[in-house]
């Protein structure tokens, strides 16, 4: 395989390049089928994801491609380092990680910004700001639900 | 920000625990249909992180705790407060809990004479009403658990009855689906120490079991009931390793494991002689997720709570020493966390015990929140759940 097969170049939204190796690449479906498809050349188009998220995303998938099937002691290394990598996170860029593993079909990265905003949302109100949700019960019903709710405790 | 598609709106709510996912309930219409929907509540329990909560059962009533341990300070436990159902069929009063047996979140119980049960979520407030049958009796003990419905593919719960006078041992299975009691074809092939403590734990029940050896001597185990075959099993106690820890036992412990490589014939002789016997066993749940047992050997003054990992090997997680002499086994019940090596038992009163960094082991009380009263409280692990009764 010549060097120029083994790499691949991933194309943002905002029309940024990143060449990247090709087993990165891959670990996204994805990409994976474009490839497998021979749809697209050597550049891939990503309509979804702009290039501040897409480069997050290889972050991650840079470091799963290394030690991913490296034994028990790197696995607990990568817990780690996934932690750190949602830790600071803004609950705006979590919201579009999640989109952008969505699109790009990566199920691990997928499970791990959900967990993330799990975790991060506390209140009602603060997921409803990241959910772009409102009440839409009126005080009857609400009423209503809560009447059948008789666990009154907090966590 | 714009809104998220359904599936991914899942994703995320399926990893919130269930008590504070049961408050967004009635914020949201789209979320509320959530709740009712089967597939999303078993997706639930499979995903979302467990919170593990203690509930003590105390004069006919289940009260909510939780406990918080930080090493630096002594634990804070907190009241959450107070579990009560009305029985529909006297709208005034609150049921009379006398019995509890749960799993998945699920809460099956019972009334002192047995003659009312229910199975209850106390999150979502789902609850279903038992007829018991002619024959049942205060006596019975009552199992809830969960099997692999064949026909449908989907968890469905079980209870398991079985009376300790019965001479035949017949067990009986009521199935929620099907809302009918029948009697289980097979009987355990030993003892069942029906009086003490069962849990159900991913589909199965257990106990405590033996069988007697020659010379009177017992051979103690667990005995388990698969929900979904209905049959019987067993499973080995931690019997030889509880020897390595022991100081007096260093000597004994090489003398086992020299023995162990012999006969079976000369492993029963040392057993014998040394007298191995339990005064005070008991079974706990460690979040859903693990079988722990506390056993006190006759004639010793230190209790030891084990818990088994994911391939039903058992580790130590600590020594209680000077444990009081004797209680009667079935009396005590405990709950364990392994990673932060707590253990809370519940016999006469509810004391906590805390293994510091060096493995000495304090002893904290429970406080006036569990307050006890002339009946013995019985202490579980429990983990709320969205779960669906059927």
């Amino acid at each position: 395989m010549s060097k120029s097969e083994k790499k691949i170049v991933l194309k943002s939204l905002d029309n940024e390049a990143f060449e990247v190796e090709k087993a990165v690449a891959l670990q996204s479906q994805t990409i994976w089928v474009m490839c497998e498809d021979k749809c697209v050349g050597n550049e891939i188009p990503l309509e979804n994801v702009t290039g501040q998220i897409l480069a997050k995303v290889i972050d991650y998938c840079k470091k799963h491609a290394v030690v991913d099937g490296d034994g028990d002691e790197s696995s607990e290394e990568l817990k780690n380092w996934d932690t750190e990598f949602t830790k600071n996170m803004d609950q705006s860029t979590l919201f579009n990680m999640i989109l952008a593993a969505n699109y790009l079909n990566i199920k691990s990265l997928l499970n791990l910004t959900c967990q993330a905003v799990a975790d991060k949302t506390k209140t009602i109100d603060e997921f409803h700001t990241f959910l772009n949700i409102e009440n839409n019960f009126t005080p009857e019903e609400e009423a209503q639900i809560c009447q059948e709710n008789l666990w009154a405790f907090d966590d | 920000m714009s809104d998220l598609p359904e599936d991914l709106l899942e994703e995320i709510l399926c990893r919130v625990p269930a008590i504070p996912l049961k408050r967004l309930r009635s914020t949201c219409k789209r979320w509320n249909r959530l709740f009712n929907d089967k597939r999303f509540t078993r997706k639930h329990i499979d995903t979302a992180a467990k919170q593990s909560l203690i509930l003590l059962k105390i004069e006919k009533k289940l009260r909510i705790f939780s406990l918080t341990v930080d090493h630096k300070r002594s634990p804070s436990i907190d009241v959450k407060g107070e579990l009560s159902l009305i029985d529909p069929r006297s709208s005034l009063d609150q049921f009379q809990i006398s019995k509890v047996s749960h799993c998945d979140g699920l809460l099956l119980c019972t009334n002192k004479d047995n003659t009312r049960l229910v199975v209850w979520n106390p999150c979502t407030g789902q609850t279903r009403w038992i007829q018991p049958l002619i024959h049942h009796r205060s006596s019975d003990t009552l199992t809830l658990g969960s099997y692999q419905d064949k026909k449908s593919g989907n968890k469905s719960y079980k209870i398991l009855r079985y009376n300790k006078f019965s001479p035949e041992q017949r067990f009986e299975i009521y199935e929620i689906n099907s809302g009918s009691w029948r009697i289980v074809k097979v009987t355990p092939n030993c003892r069942i120490l029906y009086t003490g403590p069962r849990v159900s734990l991913k589909g199965k029940a257990y106990w405590f079991g033996w069988d007697i050896k020659e010379n009177y001597q017992y051979d103690f185990f667990l005995v388990c009931f698969d929900f979904t075959t209905e049959r019987f099993g067993r499973m080995r106690l931690p019997y030889q390793h509880s020897y390595q820890t022991m100081s007096l036992s260093v000597v004994r412990e090489e003398k086992l494991s020299m023995l162990l490589q012999r006969t079976n014939t000369q492993w029963r002789e040392i057993w014998v002689t040394n007298k191995i016997g339990y005064q005070t066993m008991s079974l706990s749940v460690v979040r859903e997720e693990k079988l722990s047992v506390l056993l006190q050997r006759t004639n010793t003054q230190w209790r030891e709570i084990w818990v088994t990992n994911k391939i039903g090997e058992w580790t130590r997680v600590l020594t209680i020493l000077d444990s009081p002499p004797f209680y009667r086994c079935g009396t005590i019940s405990f709950l364990v966390d392994e990673e932060k090596k707590v253990v809370v038992c519940c016999e006469k009163k509810v004391v906590v015990y805390i293994a510091g960094e060096d493995n000495k082991v304090t002893q904290v009380d429970f406080g006036e929140a569990a307050t006890l009263g002339k009946y013995d409280p019985v202490i579980h692990s429990y983990v709320p759940s969205l779960v669906q009764i059927q």
